[in-house]
């Protein structure tokens, strides 16, 4: 089974790439959770290769799981904006152009490029690399914590910057999981993820019932 | 036999629900009652608790190879957990807080009880975190919906929270390899970024003042003394027992650099502060830069001063947030100009900030002088400089300390009529605190014996 998924670890990093690349660039809740929701299964089998396939099994599981508790935080927060959301119902474009993207675009596809020109070199040429870890892995990671990063220093507002973190914590955990095998630490990193995502859910509820209150 | 750290997390999460229930009844008596409780019973467990003589008590036990373990120099970090937990909850007793943040609380106790007591100890790092996310709730409430507070907050611990995990990685590896000494200079510059990230060390500080700006008073005094304190214990538990670590002298330089840099920068930028929050928020930056530069002295002394401080620092603290929770129930935020002239409405209340401030500064009479004076005279010793610049730093917060008691005690207008307006139970309440704060001030023999009693065990050897 392993072995199987160790053949799937590149185009699971190009899928990881496509990910960061687009939570990096769209502005919809509901699309960069789906995004979320893949990212998490690839780096899944990403880190397959480096651990038992169950405990990759359980991180996907759990990043689904998070997934899922941000989307109904998500679904509650629409519900109190239906105003909003009935403007856009009268919309006919299809579905792919009501994509919405950062306003500041340039900036963010000029960072997106130097941060996965930065990990290159992090990975490849500074020696800061886990030399026993797969590259795939180290690319991966350090891109999740880098891209993950520039989320958290881009936006204020607590879903956004929330699946920054949560993107930061993936990468952290594709590192750590193969250097400590413990199944008490890979339990805690779970609860850590549901923690931060409980708390997102939390912020991203009373951020905008506070908006809402105010208008 | 029942193991002792298991108390200690039991207890806190049990209290949580029925915290959680009661308010959800609408009992606030019984969930404030339930909340304060817990916390005493806990303190008090953790100073008078037999574990060595009761045949019933064991000190440890494990989950899937993890070992939580209470040693005797565990006893006052979870005493000042759980005294200062429950002064904050008696804060909410004063007055209705956010719909979790009793329950929150308490449920935070007993992640913050684990992180003293897991084996290896750099495992703290998790519980810290999970801590940290339960403390959201009471960070941003319905009254107080401004997140950026708590997301920051959020944010660094949970950044912090890799780099100490890491460390113990590189610490493993380092026994496995012992030819490479590149492996222990990476952890220690690994658990120093963890712990400058945790600390809340400057660049890493500025969710301080943010939170104690936005977020509500008691829940600032929460996350600022009760969610420090084991941290700053991991930190004296890893310098004495860890020898790479505790043996070097970089590392010293290392806490002394970051004392500096964040009394520096918080007399800095204190003085143009026109917000009671924001201004409380850089004198806690100075608070715990002349912590650290307690510890970086590298001495017994040294180590007493910082528990001292951090011990008295959390009446302060608390005098501070209850006050300040009073008046912004008549102001829309905490700058002066929104609280001007309050002081003749909510005296007691000003009064309590006042003294709760002036204690953090370690202002002599009040309770935070001792452990101040301890260290000033501690550091004239080793670097007059950085004595002086601990002196300006206090100087600092004390003239804005002054220009806002300036704005709270003169009216709108000088035609305002005004009458105070404060409760029976507030005023004891605040009267109370503030006379704490004046005896321990003038007799800190009553508490710095059990504040200080761990030092021993907590020196660098």
């Amino acid at each position: 089974m392993t072995e199987r998924l160790s053949s799937l670890s590149l185009p699971a990093l190009v899928g990881v790439f496509i990910t960061v690349a687009a939570l990096t660039l769209t502005t919809q809740w509901r699309l960069r959770l789906a995004i979320l929701a893949i990212q998490y299964v690839l780096t899944a089998l990403i880190i397959a290769q480096s651990v038992i396939w169950q405990v990759a099994a359980v991180k996907a599981a759990v990043g689904l799981l998070v997934v899922v508790m941000l989307n109904l935080t998500a679904a509650e927060v629409s519900a109190a904006r239906r105003a909003g959301e009935a403007v856009r119902a009268g919309d006919e474009r299809p579905a792919w152009r009501r994509i919405e993207l950062q306003t500041n675009l340039p900036f963010r596809v000029a960072a997106l490029l130097l941060a996965s020109v930065a990990t290159w070199y992090l990975v490849t040429e500074s020696g800061l690399a886990l030399v026993d870890l797969p590259l795939e892995l180290n690319l991966a990671a350090v891109l999740l914590i880098v891209l993950g990063l520039l989320g958290l220093g881009l936006s204020e507002e607590p879903m956004n910057a929330g699946i920054g973190l949560l993107m930061v914590l993936n990468g952290f955990e594709l590192l750590y999981a193969p250097v400590e095998r413990s199944l008490t630490v890979v339990a805690m990193l779970a609860g850590v993820n549901f923690g931060v995502a409980l708390a997102v859910s939390h912020l991203a509820l009373l951020s905008y019932a506070g908006k809402g209150a105010s208008e | 036999m029942i193991p002792a750290p298991m108390i200690f997390l039991a207890l806190p999460w049990l209290a949580a629900a029925a915290v959680y229930v009661c308010r959800q009844r609408g009992w606030r008596a019984a969930e404030v009652t339930v909340a304060i409780g817990a916390a005493l019973t806990g303190a008090a467990l953790a100073v008078w608790l037999p574990l060595e003589a009761a045949p019933f008590l064991r000190d440890s036990f494990g989950v899937l190879g993890r070992r939580f373990v209470m040693e005797a120099a565990d006893r006052g970090a979870l005493g000042q957990i759980f005294l200062l937990a429950g002064l904050v909850f008696f804060g909410a007793a004063l007055r209705p807080q956010g719909r979790f943040f009793l329950a929150a609380g308490t449920a935070a106790l007993g992640l913050l009880a684990a992180a003293l007591f897991v084996r290896p100890f750099l495992f703290a790092a998790i519980f810290l975190e999970l801590a940290a996310a339960l403390a959201v709730f009471m960070l941003a409430d319905q009254a107080h919906p401004d997140t950026r507070g708590a997301l920051r907050y959020l944010t660094y611990t949970t950044l912090g929270m890799p780099f100490i995990l890491f460390t113990g990685w590189l610490v493993e590896t380092s026994a496995a390899n012992p030819q490479d000494p590149q492996l222990l200079t990476l952890a220690t510059y690994s658990l120093a970024a963890g712990l400058a990230i945790l600390l809340g060390v400057a660049p890493f500080h500025s969710w301080v003042p943010v939170v104690a700006e936005h977020a509500p008073p008691l829940a600032t005094a929460f996350v600022t003394t009760v969610m420090r304190v084991p941290i700053v214990f991991l930190t004296l538990k890893l310098l004495a027992t860890e020898a790479w670590l505790g043996g070097n002298p970089l590392v010293y330089n290392m806490l002394t650099l970051a004392g500096f840099a964040m009394v520096g920068l918080g007399a800095l930028f204190v003085f143009g502060q026109q917000n009671l929050g924001r201004s409380v928020g850089y004198a806690l930056v100075i608070e715990i830069g002349a912590v650290l530069l307690a510890i970086g002295l590298g001495t017994l002394a040294g180590v007493e001063a910082a528990l001292a401080a951090l011990a008295l620092r959390g009446l302060g603290m608390w005098l501070w947030a209850v006050g300040l929770d009073e008046l912004r129930r008549s102001a829309a935020d905490s700058s002066f100009e929104a609280l001007r002239g309050l002081g003749w409405r909510h005296p007691f209340a000003v009064t309590a900030v006042a003294m709760g401030m002036l204690s953090l500064v370690g202002l002599p009479l009040m309770a935070g002088f001792p452990p101040r004076w301890a260290l000033l005279r501690l550091l004239m010793e080793q670097t007059p400089a950085l004595a002086a610049i601990l002196l300006a730093a206090m100087t600092s917060v004390g003239v804005v300390i002054m220009r806002g008691l300036a704005a709270l005690t003169t009216p709108k207008s000088p035609d305002d009529v005004i009458q105070p307006e404060e409760s029976r139970l507030g005023k004891a309440a605040f009267s109370a605190g503030v006379l704490l704060v004046l005896l321990l001030g003038a007799f800190p023999q009553w508490v710095l014996p059990a504040a200080t009693g761990a030092a021993s065990a907590l020196a660098p050897r």
